[in-house]
């Protein structure tokens, strides 16, 4: 208990006297709301209030409030100190939306998560400067320092019968002055008498309806402000939350459209992981991928940099994808297995990892100065995982088959969480409706069967595998060049598939066209003509049309006409003609060919690079090996074993068990603090210090306390305090006769000096 | 999830299963709002557009129409976007419609007061139009209805148009009705455009366009502007029209390089209307010589810049544009839409084949090899040089003489890009030539003798290209072309398929040198007859000279 004065005062005198009288299940509340206070344990309920009342936790528990509690909490910090319900809701009967019950609730809750205190309304000085220096738009008061307010003061009929004989000018400042206190004016700081009136500003200050607070500023007191509100202390209340929900469809048209998006997502997270197999990018040194690397990734998948980058982020949170030991992204082992189960299986794998990853790939998709790296840390907001919950979670609150929208969303999260409003929540609403619409958690703003599944931690995969076409099992050949899978091919021929044609549109099935060059990757890769032929007769549906053939044997017949030596690069051909016409092609110039004996030309360039001018001159070479067999150019498939990196710890509401367990510590701490003597130099715990020194300032009184050096030794000093603000007390030291700024978590503790001189 | 014939892709193409029992049926439901892009033999493939929703909704067709179609026929789920996407554009037509205002005349009107505010802040719309007159009204100069027209569609508002059209000079023309009948199909296309007022009439070649022109003529009963290609088709036009209606030669005047003559019924040539003399383009004015109350496009596709800029200036008359294709290998598709018209009817070519009123046509490419002495000669050439070198092989004639050979009974005609070449086979084969620089009195002399049966082979260069009338042609022989050009391909098709008295098929060759760029523009060519459901089989020259001989059989 407080050292300077009586215990026996009823009325608390600080925070911590008023959680001290408070029950076990009402500190458990606090607690509950407050989860920040219990990171450490505190020692005692003075640490607690000392906790409750600094800046930063004050700030987290005004961000928790809603539009409601936040606008009353403004209230009371307009009313001023020792204001009662009473005035509170004097102020706000007359303001729009008012509704007593709700502004009483607002208290009770403001009171229960400590931002009140006392059994008239105190708020934390804290959370009172969070309004800033004018609360509820009212200006200084001028009460006790000019005449003409203080007749305003008591009978605000006069203020606005002043203002009705103002000029059209004046009033029409005036308004705009009323919810904005502060202007600017010439020469303000003077005296106007009525009669030597040439403005309308000038005609205002002379009434004083505004007054000078400096030479070129002014402001409207509040008494002024308070009368032409009609003694409102808010524009507006707003006690409703806005509806979340904009709309309802049938279920199955949600259902649809999340399986088919599902299906293209897996399909991304397969084209991706594939292409990466082959030419796997490199990590950037400080992690991460370049920005030249998501542009022709963005290319391959052909969609926009957020959704490519969310693709990315979800196959390396999903385990699929890792940087191994020399740097290069890779799928992983994982990968392999992932691409042998079902379509079903797999979405539930990349759906669960976006569910839970606190990453947010629209970052990587700004384009303002600062770019960020796809899979670097600067990619993690933690705040995006709890606010995806809570979008999934209004949605799954709301009766199956109802859509919402992204301004909806802010509109409800807004009123909620009035606080954390602002343009990068808004943005990563809208990035994360996308993103869960790419996926398929939801279809056409409403939430799917299966992501409904995903958000209740059942079986997602299976509720998406009764929403998915079965796999077909046969393409359809055309005589254009083009085959058409349509629907869902397995695993296997889906892949050579995609080896032998190039796809041109994807979606539920999936349209290839072949062409000269995708029928020679296919011969590179070791196919022989009769095998294509034969494993694009079986997997057809309708006869191989004679143009598809013909193409292959055409291609099949020249593939390996020309051989490119590696150990000293020839070109060799049986075909003297062939031989002869690269030689002098012009194109091929630049490779200095030069002819060593008949059929064999040799080059001094690298093979590689004669191998692409040749195929770029529309020849058909293969690389040969130093014994003469064909080289195969199968692009190796390479895996990293290195696992994933785990995502990083984030910070839960706190269980039932650990607040009551914290209830006990603080109840212990109580107890021993009681028994503790009082030494030489005053000790007070931080809240008592922090509530004798506001009231010393306010009383001008001189303040007997004990300050701890950096070396760990206390002194005495009397001081008056002046200011105190961010932790420093600013004093006017007495025993120095100067000004001094103290760090007020030295002060080991603080009595008035008239009591201790008393004593 | 149905059994439908219709797979929507997330990329706006729709994939049609020809086989399956609900195509045709299908068929009918999307044609009004998705282009057809390929038509090979069991999978159709449509494209959703912009343009294409703009014109079903031009044709009376909603975006719930557009929907329900998808929705009835898929037999996956569609994609939600999507169909959000195709409302939101088909809304975008006809928020703004171009009235007559009666006291402010030409006006620009809107049902959406933000959107007429979005459009009229574009710098682009800004001096095409005329005081504001209410909110929602603001006038338009008379003269600027097309441009207006252009540049909303470009700014994504296609505006609709309802101003209406002047009747023109009236002028009392009627079809010939004894020995001769509208085919369905024209009758639904002229009726089509009627009733739209203007707008282009897709048909393929060989479907008897100048019909549907003569038949437009003859709701229209006005003078008429005809704009054709070229002097001998103009020649055709006449001839037809003298035919096909009550028309007589002292009412069909012919405005062409030889002669300027403008009669009630005028046919003019895209050549001559584009004549530049001292910088100005001379004859433009036939557009304002009389007071036309049709104007028809002949081969739309091809209508040249100057024509369209001029068209822009006429939107008061009713224009008519008949087209094989609407592909344009300028793209100015959205021309055609904003200043001719929407699409007022489209007949696959396979279905009119179907109906046997073009002939079936069997397509052939034979790949050449070139001879060793020339493919030195093609490696060293340079790039400009090699389309030429290659095309033009003197092994191709070889070529051409066996094919000859092989249909003896048949009409043939062999068009060549090259003259050289063709003087080359024209020798070889002992068969006339006709190019750009024969007279044209010589030109009609040998189409003439060609249709009555003297001439049994016939050379020709790309003026044969289009609206040469030459229905006993039943062989065609393509030994060379304007590089990848794919209507040129598809016009040259429609050479053959008249129908025969026979019921007997056509036969299109394609001559292609392999391994060089000539195979890659033939591959080009090729597509969209291949996507019309031409199937091109491929033969290698050296078994047709060496081995059985016979393609007939395969």
């Amino acid at each position: 208990m407080s050292t300077f004065l009586s215990p026996a005062a009823h009325k608390p005198r600080s925070l911590a006297d008023d959680l001290r009288t408070r029950s076990d299940d009402a500190l458990f509340a606090l607690l509950t709301a407050r989860p920040d206070l219990l990171h450490p344990i505190p020692a005692d309920v003075g640490q607690l209030a000392a906790r409750a009342t600094t800046a930063p936790s004050v700030n987290a528990a005004l961000d928790s409030l809603n539009r409601v509690q936040l606008d009353v909490c403004e209230a009371i910090a307009g009313l001023g100190d020792s204001a009662t319900v009473k005035d509170l809701h004097a102020g706000l009967v007359n303001v729009p939306g008012y509704d007593a019950l709700a502004v009483d609730d607002a208290v009770a809750h403001l009171h229960l998560i400590g931002l009140l205190w006392g059994d008239d309304i105190r708020l934390v000085r804290a959370a009172a400067e969070a309004f800033g220096v004018y609360p509820c738009a009212l200006g200084p008061s001028y009460w006790d320092s000019r005449r003409l307010v203080k007749t305003y003061a008591d009978d605000a009929a006069l203020v606005v019968a002043t203002l009705n004989e103002a000029p059209e000018q004046a009033r029409e400042i005036m308004a705009q002055l009323l919810w904005n206190p502060i202007g600017t004016m010439k020469n303000a700081n003077r005296a106007i008498r009525p009669e030597d009136v040439k403005s309308p500003l000038e005609w205002l200050l002379s009434r004083e309806l505004i007054v000078a607070t400096g030479d070129t500023t002014i402001a409207v007191p509040r008494e002024v402000g308070l009368a032409l509100r009609n003694g409102n202390l808010l524009m507006e209340l707003d006690t409703k939350p806005s509806e979340p929900i904009t709309g309802a469809l049938d279920l199955t048209r949600i259902d649809q459209t999340g399986a088919h998006a599902a299906l293209e997502f897996i399909h991304l997270v397969e084209t991706l992981l594939e292409a990466w197999s082959v030419e796997p990018p490199a990590q950037l040194r400080g992690g991460g991928l370049a920005v030249r690397d998501l542009t022709a990734t963005c290319e391959l998948l052909r969609a926009n940099a957020h959704i490519t980058a969310l693709v990315i982020e979800v196959s390396h949170v999903a385990g699929l994808l890792s940087a191994d030991a020399n740097g290069a992204w890779l799928p992983t082992t994982a990968y392999d297995h992932w691409l042998n189960q079902d379509d079903a299986t797999r979405w539930e794998l990349v759906a669960k990892a976006w569910f839970e990853m606190n990453r947010a790939p629209h970052v990587v998709a700004d384009t303002g100065t600062d770019r960020i790296n796809a899979l670097s840390a600067g990619v993690e907001r933690t705040f995006v995982l709890t606010l995806r919950h809570t979008i999934l979670d209004i949605l799954r609150e709301a009766p199956a088959g109802s859509t919402t929208t992204p301004n909806a969303l802010v509109g409800y999260l807004n009123w909620h969480r009035p606080r954390r409003t602002s343009g990068v929540r808004t943005h990563a609403v809208a990035a994360l409706m996308a993103e869960s619409e790419a996926i398929g958690v939801t279809g056409a703003g409403g939430l799917t069967s299966f992501g409904r599944s995903l958000v209740e931690h059942l079986d997602a995969g299976a509720a998406l595998g009764a929403n998915l076409p079965s796999p077909i099992d046969h393409i359809i050949v055309q005589a254009d060049l083009t085959a058409l899978a349509p629907g869902r091919l397995p695993a296997s021929p889906r892949r050579t598939m995609s080896i032998l044609a190039d796809i041109e549109s994807t979606g539920v099935a999936t349209t290839y066209r072949f062409t000269e060059v995708s029928i020679r990757r296919g011969l590179d890769q070791g196919q022989s003509a009769h095998e294509i032929v034969q494993f694009l007769a079986t997997l057809s549906r309708t006869p191989l049309p004679q143009p598809l053939t013909y193409l292959i044997d055409d291609v099949a017949r020249k593939h390996g006409a020309l051989r490119v030596g590696v150990a000293s690069v020839y070109l060799r051909c049986d075909d003297e003609q062939l031989i002869a016409s690269v030689q002098v092609d012009r194109r091929l110039a630049s490779l200095r060919l030069r002819q060593i004996a008949p059929g064999i030309v040799v080059s001094a360039a690298p093979a590689d690079m004669v191998l692409e001018k040749l195929r770029s001159a529309g020849y058909s070479p293969v690389a040969e090996s130093a014994e003469g067999t064909v080289l195969l150019h199968r692009p190796d498939t390479r895996r990293t074993s290195s696992r994933p990196a785990s995502s990083s710890v984030t910070v839960t509401n706190a269980s039932p068990r650990l607040i009551s367990a914290a209830v006990k510590a603080l109840r212990a701490g109580e107890r021993a603090e009681d028994t503790k003597s009082a030494g030489e130099t005053p000790r007070t715990s931080t809240a008592d210090t922090m509530a004798l020194l506001h009231e010393a300032m306010n009383a001008q009184s001189e303040v007997w306390i004990g300050y701890a050096d950096p070396r760990g030794i206390t002194t005495e000093r009397i001081i008056e305090p002046l200011t105190i603000s961010g932790g420093f007390l600013t004093a006017f030291d007495l025993r120095s006769n100067e000004v001094k700024t103290f760090t007020i978590a030295r002060i080991t503790g603080a009595q008035y000096a008239q009591a201790e001189g008393q004593n | 999830m149905t059994d439908g014939p219709l797979i929507v892709q997330s990329d706006k193409t729709l994939l049609l299963e020809i086989d399956h029992e609900l195509s045709t049926e299908c068929r009918h439901a999307i044609a009004p709002f998705a282009e057809l892009e390929r038509a090979p033999e069991h999978i159709h493939t449509y494209r959703v557009t912009p343009l294409g929703l703009w014109n079903a909704r031009a044709a009376g067709h909603d975006a719930e129409f557009v929907v329900d179609a998808l929705l009835k026929y898929s037999r996956y789920p569609v994609p939600h976007a999507l169909l959000v996407d195709i409302a939101e554009t088909m809304a975008r037509y006809g928020r703004l419609r171009l009235l007559m205002h009666p006291t402010h005349g030409l006006v620009l009107e809107s049902s959406d007061q933000t959107v007429l505010e979005e459009v009229l802040r574009s710098k682009k719309i800004q001096p095409l139009v005329g005081k504001r007159i209410d909110d929602d009204t603001v006038a338009v100069h008379p003269s600027e209805r097309g441009n207006v027209k252009q540049v909303l569609l470009k700014l994504g508002w296609p505006a609709e148009d309802l101003a209406g059209y002047v009747d023109g000079e009236a002028h009392p023309i009627a079809l010939a009705d004894d020995s001769f009948e509208l085919r369905p199909y024209q009758r639904e296309a002229a009726e089509g455009f009627w009733h739209g007022g203007s707008g282009v009439v897709v048909l393929p070649c060989g479907a008897g366009k100048t019909i549907v022109g003569a038949a437009a003529m003859a709701t229209a009963k006005a003078t008429t502007l005809i704009l054709v290609t070229n002097t001998v088709s103009a020649r055709q036009w006449k001839a037809e029209l003298l035919k096909r209606t009550t028309l007589t030669e002292e009412e069909i005047g012919e405005y062409s390089g030889a002669r300027k003559e403008i009669r009630p019924v005028t046919i003019a040539t895209y050549q001559v209307m584009t004549t530049k003399r001292q910088g100005t383009y001379a004859h433009l004015e036939l557009f304002d010589a009389r007071d036309w109350g049709l104007i028809i496009y002949d081969e739309v596709h091809l209508l040249p810049a100057p024509v369209f800029r001029f068209t822009a200036d006429i939107q008061a008359r009713r224009r008519l544009g008949l087209t094989a294709t609407l592909v344009r290998e300028d793209g100015m598709e959205g021309e055609v839409f904003s200043l001719i018209g929407p699409k007022r009817y489209d007949a696959p070519w396979k279905d009119i084949e179907a109906q046997g009123y073009i002939a079936p046509a069997d397509c052939v490419e034979v790949r050449v090899s070139l001879p060793d002495r020339e493919r030195m000669a093609y490696s060293m050439a340079e790039p400009e040089e090699r389309y030429r070198m290659a095309a033009t092989t003197s092994f191709k004639n070889r070529v051409v003489e066996k094919l000859v050979a092989q249909h003896p009974d048949d009409h043939v005609l062999v068009i060549g890009q090259y003259l050289d070449q063709l003087d080359e086979l024209s020798t070889h084969l002992n068969a006339p030539v006709i190019t750009g620089q024969t007279p044209v009195k010589e030109r009609e002399r040998l189409f003439q003798s060609f249709r009555e049966g003297e001439t049994r082979v016939l050379v020709v260069s790309k003026v044969a290209n289009f609206s040469v009338d030459l229905p006993e042609a039943g062989v065609a022989i393509q030994v060379s072309g304007t590089f990848g050009s794919r209507q040129e391909e598809a016009q040259r098709l429609g050479r053959v398929l008249r129908p025969k008295g026979d019921k007997r098929s056509a036969h299109f060759y394609t001559i292609v040198t392999r391994d060089t760029v000539d195979a890659d523009f033939a591959a080009h060519r090729q597509r969209f007859l291949a996507e019309q459901g031409y199937a091109y089989r491929i033969v290698d020259a050296d078994e047709l000279l060496y081995g059985t001989g016979n393609l007939d059989d395969k």
